[in-house]
């Protein structure tokens, strides 16, 4: 099992719930269960096109910052690992 | 060693044109920018006076922490009583007038009265040991880079400017005070804009202040560890995600997809130009054309700010951000960055809010009286209204003058002023804060982007979220640099060299806020008015059009009443 963190910006989909215990082997493994719990947060996170990391959102595996391909997010995790997602908000 | 000591209040009488210094009242010591503007103007201006007359008061206050080596604070808040909201108002930017001030000890300037003659202009110097009212007329009606250009020229390299442009002059409710960037060329692209500062700082016939800090040095704390501190912050976000690194344009394909990314006058939440308008075209660009991203202000390590080139390479403007791009691109279906650059550069030289002006001509074209996207339209527009046409003047005057103008019923705005991109139908916490906050709608002052939020949580996430801002706009940190209360607490504890706790601050920020809305009330302000436009509650975005502005009064004035404080308070990050 796996921790994944969820910014405020991307709780619509999870109803105010920041954070998710998911049993995923891989990173996208996690997500794809984040969906079935919330469906439409994985999209917010992973461009359905190709299948990376948005652009304006980083994600980080137990705080190191991960590179936004898609083979990272084949990288294996570990019941104690915890993956962050984090977005950008600002006007100026 | 006690921090800081010796600070002044600059009074300016514009009315004579004489000037004289007040001994900062130590009970202020931890008071800047806009919370000390809040003190002065219900101390020195009478709430019931017209906006653009004699007694109200323009306040310029930096930051308690500005002029110190405290990263990215540097910020300078611009104050008054606003044309447009007809409330107090508080406008921030950078750039280093607020560092230089702060440096000569000067923590606000306080500007009064009128000049008799309303066709003069004059300027305000500040020399390391002088201060002087002197002419301007020869700066009437300049569009504010060559103002700046001629004004800086001969002047010593370390020298800032805070001017207005013809906007500013014409006393039009859109205008914004522009102050110069840290660059060699000094650009005045860094915009005080809401809430209409710039039409009171022409109504006083003030046209620039120059500061001159000459050999004036940093402040310096009391405490030594004020150094370790910086160390210490400065590393923590160095290291961090730095989500602002490519600047706030690159917002826009999030904003997109949270359906605050409004098109057409806010009638859809999403823009079909989404990808010609994202920031990461303009990070493109800079391999091709130049440009590229840099600090507004000495000392800021975030540097948000992009520099954008046209496609000879040549400059064009600076920062095009995310609100610019959301409203005078995706709002009016004006496709592609280029465009709004050429407009954001005009709104720069005139001297206009882009959110008001791009909120203005989105009505415009809803009332089919400019086409959809006609960005050239758009342009001659702006050039209407430095030359002081009737349309001009219309659509300087921001949202609600078009409306009234063109007869167009759907004017989307809280308190007079238009709704900033972040929209609060997705963002109902962010809509309380422009329906019930005190600076009317202006995400500046409380942006909550969580849509996960239920109506129980909408008060107090607007509440907590405004009592940090508040805070870290009264700081000089700049709100990018998302400081805590916790943090902005040990930075005073050391520069004054005594206990500053986070819940001192808390307390603080509210009692600014709540100066705030002592000063609306007496202007007139009631609580049952609190809303927002009938448009946003009754036309709906997003999904089946379901996104409404549903929230009640009896919830959004439960945000004017302070909710016990909750321990994430103190953690919560300022965002703006």
């Amino acid at each position: 099992m796996a921790k994944v963190l969820i910014p405020v910006v991307f709780q619509g989909p999870t109803r105010g719930e920041s954070e998710a215990i998911v049993e995923g082997d891989t990173i996208v493994a996690c997500f794809d269960l984040v969906e079935e719990k919330f469906p439409g947060l994985r999209e917010l996170v992973i461009d359905p096109a190709t299948g990376e990391i948005h652009k304006f959102v980083k994600v980080t595996l137990n705080g190191e910052l991960l590179e936004r391909d898609a083979g990272t997010l084949a990288q294996s995790v570990s019941a104690t690992d915890e993956i962050e997602v984090i977005a950008a908000i600002a006007g100026g | 060693m006690a921090g800081p000591e010796g600070d002044r209040l600059l009074h300016v009488n514009m009315t004579d044109q004489t000037t004289s210094f007040e001994d900062f009242p130590a009970e202020w010591k931890l008071l800047g920018g806009r919370g000390l503007s809040a003190k002065i103007l219900n101390r020195d201006c009478d709430p019931t006076c017209d906006p653009l007359g004699a007694d109200n008061v323009l306040v310029m206050a930096p930051g308690v922490l500005s002029g110190t080596t405290a990263p990215t604070s540097g910020r300078i808040s611009i104050g008054c009583k606003s044309p447009l909201t007809g409330g107090i108002k508080e406008a921030n930017a950078g750039g280093n007038p607020g560092q230089h001030l702060m440096k000569l000890g000067i923590r606000a300037i306080v500007v009064k009265g009128q000049p008799a003659d309303a066709d003069k202009r004059y300027g305000l110097r500040i020399d390391e040991g002088n201060v002087s009212v002197v002419e301007a007329d020869d700066y009437k009606g300049m569009w504010n880079y060559a103002s700046c250009e001629k004004l800086l020229e001969g002047e010593s390299k370390n020298a800032s400017a805070i001017s207005i442009g013809p906007a500013g002059e014409l006393q039009l409710a859109g205008a914004s005070v522009a102050c110069t960037d840290q660059d060699q060329e000094r650009r005045p692209a860094r915009h005080a804009a809401r809430g209409g500062v710039g039409a009171v700082m022409g109504s006083k016939g003030l046209k620039w202040v120059l500061i001159d800090p000459g050999k004036a040095k940093t402040r310096q704390p009391a405490s030594k560890d004020f150094n370790k501190q910086n160390k210490a912050y400065s590393q923590e976000y160095l290291e961090g995600p730095q989500m602002f690194k490519h600047g706030t344009s690159s917002v826009v394909p999030m904003a997109n997809m949270l359906n605050t990314f409004v098109y057409k006058n806010r009638t859809e939440g999403q823009s079909p130009d989404v990808e010609t308008l994202d920031g990461a075209r303009i990070v493109e660009s800079f391999e091709e054309r130049g440009g590229g991203m840099h600090n507004c202000m000495t000392g800021c390590i975030v540097k948000c700010s992009n520099i954008v080139h046209d496609t000879d390479g040549k400059y064009k403007t600076s920062a095009l951000e995310f609100e610019t791009l959301t409203l005078l691109g995706a709002s009016c279906a004006i496709k592609t960055f280029d465009e709004v650059a050429e407009l954001d550069r005009l709104c720069d030289e005139v001297g206009l809010d882009t959110i008001e002006t791009g909120g203005a001509i989105a009505i415009l074209m809803d009332a089919g009286q400019m086409e959809w996207g006609d960005s050239d339209g758009a342009i001659q527009l702006l050039k209407d209204i430095a030359e002081g046409t009737d349309r001009g003047k219309m659509i300087g005057n921001g949202a609600v003058a078009t409306g009234k103008g063109t007869g167009h019923k759907r004017v989307p705005h809280g308190r007079g002023q238009a709704i900033p991109a972040w929209d609060p139908r997705p963002l109902k916490a962010t809509g309380v804060t422009y329906a019930a906050g005190p600076m009317g709608a202006d995400h500046t002052a409380g942006l909550v982007v969580n849509p996960g939020l239920g109506p129980d949580e909408y008060a107090q996430a607007s509440q907590e979220c405004q009592i940090v801002n508040m805070v870290c706009d009264s700081s000089g940190f700049c709100q990018f640099i998302s400081p805590t209360l916790t943090l902005m607490a040990n930075y005073y504890s050391l520069l004054y060299g005594e206990d500053v706790t986070p819940e001192q601050l808390g307390d603080q920020g509210w009692e600014c806020l709540e100066d705030e809305w002592k000063f609306n009330s007496a202007a007139g302000w009631k609580d049952e008015d609190n809303g927002l436009s009938e448009c946003l509650v009754d036309e709906g975005i997003g999904p089946d059009n379901a996104m409404k502005f549903d929230v009640s009064l009896d919830i959004i004035n439960q945000s004017k009443v302070r909710f016990a404080p909750r321990p994430e308070l103190y953690t919560a990050r300022a965002s703006g």
